[in-house]
């Protein structure tokens, strides 16, 4: 199979998915088209230059259209184009594959639980932001003391004595 | 940690979806942007914990062959990296070789794309062009994933072993002497080697290459070398006059005195009475070792006080047989009338009864003293404060030893060679 294929038929499905589900309201029509334009970008993508990111990118827009028949569908979705993601990018069969899927659909399944939860945004925005403020200074702690456990604590640069 | 090419992009369609959020006021775009963030932050936190099961279990040993070396001398290194490879990571392994020794043959790095335990071996050779001790800098292993790569630097005492030790060149200089040296001063520039061979050994790694005694070795097909016999009969006393660590000595002219000194230590603990080795940093005593015959001892000295402090000083100090000679010259003047020169006569005779010798004077008559030294070899950098090396050489003058200087080339001026002359040095050499 060429690479980017698995891709590709996820956004087909996610396409065709949510198109069904917009089916009989008034976005029917722009899931339709979106959906058989970013399809079709995406074979295009595949059999030029095959890139797993931008194809990633191009499931986006019918996850969007998804959410206003159901948050839950757009959950679904977006979980299956993130498993697809993972497995193009390499990751099939290892444990971290597997483990980061599992977290992903339960983060933004609890995630999209809360924003549905708001007429606004301004509450669920900032709680956003607070996360990843939080996260990347954890990440920052958690590379910070690998780097200083490998170093052993010395940062004078070795050589003559 | 580095972000791919792909989590960058991944990035910016998050903050993408956060302003349209924003703007439209749309939980959609909120919950791609929120799922784009999630996916990327999720990876990372799995990536460093893949990160830290690789660094718990790296293991590095690494062989350096010579490690006591000539500076300027190629190393062979082998360095075998042992580490688990977690699943969909791939490792870039280098080795980091000390500063100042590039790489000449093979290479330090190597790829690891599978999973599994490995054992990287890493095979290359080194030319050491700096001296002294040389650690290694460690291993750098470089991981990558999907979505990111980190340096992981591993450093410290077991990751840098072993040490080099590279001795510094500073050989005398052969040839015609030149300059403002002058031909006469050339002669002596072998005074540590004699001209009689004492015996043939084996090639040791450092030997200079010009001792290598061609038809034996093509006689028994391996290196053999000459040992000289030079000044047998004589013990020369050495000193090595190390400059302070605190002064902006040239390292240059330390490397120099070093390893002149390494170089005549060497040759002169295989003479009979061994090598007696004095090393001083100023008017500091920092070692004494008397007809010693362990080279290995000769060199702990040595390097041990590679970069001394000086603790005391003696600026412009005044030996009491020059001062009283001092006086007598200004009573000899005094009928003059001058008033100056009477009141200065009338200083000397205060001061000079109560004159007590410094101790390095007493340290240089004591060493000087033993018997069967009938030559001062000094190697100075001749840098700064020379007024210990006056005292050297006038201790040797009023015991009538033959006092000889090495000098760096760089270091010798004009004035410097009419001080030594009027100190008792009979001959300067250079050092190159």
């Amino acid at each position: 199979m060429k690479p980017g294929m698995t891709m590709v038929m996820a956004v087909l499905a996610i396409s065709l998915v949510a198109a069904g589900a917009l089916f009989g309201t008034p976005l029917f029509p722009v899931a339709l088209v979106a959906g058989a334009l970013l399809a079709g970008s995406g074979l295009v993508v595949v059999f030029f230059h095959p890139e797993e990111t931008a194809l990633f990118l191009f499931a986006q827009p019918p996850v969007f259209l998804s959410w206003y028949a159901s948050p839950l569908l757009a959950v679904a979705l977006e979980a299956l184009i993130t498993i697809a993601f993972l497995v193009s990018a390499g990751d099939t069969g290892v444990r971290r594959g597997v483990v980061s899927a599992i977290l992903l659909v339960s983060v933004s399944g609890l995630f999209a639980l809360f924003i549905a939860g708001h007429r606004h945004i301004l509450l669920p925005l900032v709680l956003l932001l607070v996360v990843c403020v939080i996260v990347m200074l954890a990440l920052l702690g958690t590379a910070s003391h690998l780097i200083h456990r490998v170093t052993g604590g010395l940062h004078e640069a070795p050589g003559r004595q | 940690m580095r972000p791919s090419r792909r989590t960058v992009v991944l990035l910016i369609a998050a903050a993408v979806s956060l302003l349209l959020a924003w703007s439209l006021d749309s939980a959609p775009a909120l919950f791609l942007a929120g799922s784009m963030s999630g996916l990327v932050a999720v990876r990372a936190f799995l990536f460093l914990h893949a990160a830290g099961t690789v660094a718990s279990g790296v293991r590095v040993e690494r062989t350096a062959t010579p490690f006591i070396l000539r500076q300027g001398s190629p190393v062979n290194v082998t360095c075998t990296v042992h580490l688990l490879l977690p699943h969909g990571l791939r490792a870039e392994v280098s080795d980091v070789p000390p500063p100042g020794a590039p790489l000449t043959k093979g290479s330090s790095s190597a790829e690891i794309t599978l999973a599994g335990s490995h054992g990287m071996k890493l095979a290359y050779g080194l030319s050491c062009i700096s001296c002294g001790r040389l650690s290694f800098g460690g291993v750098d292993i470089v991981l990558h994933d999907p979505f990111f790569s980190l340096l992981l630097p591993f450093r410290g005492g077991a990751f840098s072993h072993p040490t080099l030790l590279v001795d510094p060149v500073g050989r005398f200089r052969a040839g015609e002497g030149s300059g403002i040296i002058g031909d006469k001063d050339s002669e002596a520039r072998r005074l540590l080697r004699g001209y009689g061979i004492r015996s043939f050994r084996g090639y040791m790694p450092g030997d200079d290459p010009r001792t290598i005694d061609w038809k034996l070795t093509a006689k028994h097909g391996k290196l053999f070398v000459r040992e000289y016999a030079g000044m047998i009969g004589k013990s020369p006393l050495l000193v090595a006059d190390l400059p302070d660590s605190a002064m902006p000595c040239p390292a240059s002219l330390r490397d120099a005195v070093i390893g002149s000194a390494l170089d005549a230590v060497r040759e002169m603990c295989r003479m009979p009475r061994g090598c007696s080795l004095m090393v001083i940093c100023g008017p500091n005593l920092l070692s004494f070792l008397p007809n010693e015959r362990s080279s290995a001892r000769l060199e702990r000295a040595l390097r041990e006080y590679s970069s001394p402090q000086q603790v005391l000083r003696c600026y412009r100090a005044l030996d009491p047989a020059v001062a009283e000679a001092f006086r007598q010259r200004l009573g000899e003047t005094e009928g003059n009338g001058d008033g100056f020169p009477r009141k200065l006569r009338e200083i000397y005779s205060a001061f000079i009864p109560a004159m007590e010798p410094l101790p390095f004077e007493v340290q240089c008559a004591r060493a000087l003293a033993r018997q069967g030294d009938t030559a001062l070899h000094v190697l100075s950098t001749g840098w700064g404060d020379a007024s210990h090396l006056a005292i050297l050489g006038l201790q040797a003058r009023r015991r009538g030893v033959d006092a000889r200087i090495g000098i760096p080339d760089s270091a010798i001026s004009p004035d410097l060679l009419r001080r030594l002359k009027g100190w008792g040095y009979t001959v300067v050499r250079v050092m190159s």
